[in-house]
């Protein structure tokens, strides 16, 4: 059914049609560190913002800006925004800052990268015509001028950790709560439920405290655990952000924030999952799940036919991100690393 | 709670974007959608409110199945989606 206007631009399930760009990089430092400010500052202990006014600052930007922003730039621009609108920094004094750090040249950083071209946008534009980028390389230093939202980004950084709102200590300490959180420990809480069916009974009533149990968080969110078994596959999107286990999985690969896998997951899912090499059997019910609000899904993957006889810390290896997600199965015995 | 498990429902065909700034977890692409109650996920502050730093009061948050292959009149039969809706925007059909 057609709406009476077009979608704002993160309400994209079903909108937009492309090949799922899944190249996947470490995420650079100032993409680290914009997560990490961005969950700093919506803490328990300062709470300037909700995650959902977050959002509603990252909803407002037009269709193409908001495409073509990458990711961490957006959340720069929705946690500087909404310490303006609330007053806890002025926007002359960030500009003031910008400009001292411009006059200090501490606004170029060396490298071809530099962080500011990312994966986190779809490739749907011509790479060849960087003028859409939001930086300029110097053709001859690989000096590379920070775009307009890092550099916002990290006056932004300055001013916080000079007034005392974050220490950069406590940036770092967020920065390795993330960094230590990822696939392996999913996989320990997958290679618990296959073998103990206690765990798994907990598990399905009630994730956030089961994880507990293996030392992992559960998180501010409820979290919950799908199972795939014959006959039933799990999916997990979030079609008008970037929802994702981040308690136990860590950060979103950069497909999953994308516009193509947000779009297309709902839409076409099978055709999704073919692109991940996935075939369901014959008679399987593929089960989406929108991750849209309060809960956050764990994909716990079919334990793998010829395991019988492997222990949990085995089990572990077979395990991947992506069966987490439910875009593939988990690891076959014979292609464990 | 007034949904219960199993209970046909609809989303309501309504676009709050049109009467101004606003924001909303409610798909597009689920208004006016019929779906199935799945089950009830208990109580949150309104993330319509939260977005603007207003007093949020709690509302009751659903689980609703949808049949995939009628959202977009493609797909494979037998294949659902599942997607928490709150009670504000059902309808019972």
């Amino acid at each position: 059914m057609d709406a009476p206007h077009a979608p704002p631009p993160h309400d994209v399930g079903g909108r937009h049609v492309a090949p799922i760009a899944r190249d996947e990089h470490e995420p650079a430092h100032w993409e680290k560190e914009a997560d990490a400010i961005r969950m700093l500052l919506a803490d328990r202990k300062r709470r300037f913002f909700t995650t959902d006014e977050s959002r509603r600052v990252q909803e407002a930007l037009d269709e193409e800006t908001y495409w073509s922003t990458p990711y961490y730039e957006r959340w720069i621009h929705a946690f500087s925004s909404l310490l303006v609108e609330k007053g806890v920094l002025p926007l002359a004094v960030i500009e003031a800052e910008e400009a001292r750090l411009r006059e200090a040249g501490e606004d170029r950083v060396e490298g071809p990268a530099a962080g500011a071209h990312q994966h986190d946008h779809d490739h749907d534009h011509d790479h060849d015509d960087h003028d859409h980028h939001p930086y300029q390389e110097d053709d001859d230093a690989h000096v590379t001028v920070l775009s307009p939202l890092r550099l916002r980004g990290l006056a932004v950084r300055n001013l916080l950790v000079a007034q005392g709102v974050l220490s950069a200590e406590e940036i770092r300490a967020e920065i390795e709560r993330m960094d230590s959180r990822g696939t392996h420990n999913g996989a320990r809480v997958v290679a618990r439920a296959w073998t103990d069916p206690g765990f798994a009974a907990r598990l399905a009533a009630d994730a956030g405290s089961a994880v507990q149990e293996l030392g992992l968080s559960g998180g501010e969110t409820v979290l919950a655990a799908l199972f795939n078994r014959p006959g039933l596959h799990h999916l997990v999107v979030c079609t008008l952000c970037s929802c994702y286990p981040r308690s136990v999985l860590g950060r979103p690969p950069a497909w999953y924030k994308s516009r193509a896998y947000r779009a297309r997951a709902v839409r076409d899912p099978r055709g999704v999952l073919a692109e991940f090499g996935t075939v369901l059997p014959q008679g399987t019910e593929l089960r989406v799940h929108d991750s849209n609000g309060e809960l956050r899904y764990l994909v716990v993957p079919e334990r793998p036919a010829g395991t019988e006889s492997w222990d949990e810390a085995r089990l572990q290896a077979l395990v991947t991100r992506d069966s987490m997600i439910g875009v593939t199965p988990a690891r076959e015995p014979g292609e464990a690393g | 709670m007034t949904f219960q498990p199993g209970q046909p429902v609809r989303v309501k065909r309504d676009f709050p974007e049109l009467r101004g700034p606003c924001h909303i977890r409610t798909p597009h692409y689920l208004r006016g959608l019929d779906g199935t109650i799945e089950r009830p996920l208990g109580s949150f502050a309104n993330p319509e409110d939260l977005a603007f730093a207003r007093p949020a009061a709690k509302v009751p948050l659903y689980h609703v199945r949808f049949d995939q292959p009628s959202l977009f009149n493609e797909g494979a039969k037998g294949d659902t989606l599942l997607v928490e809706i709150f009670e504000h925007w059902l309808e019972a059909r």
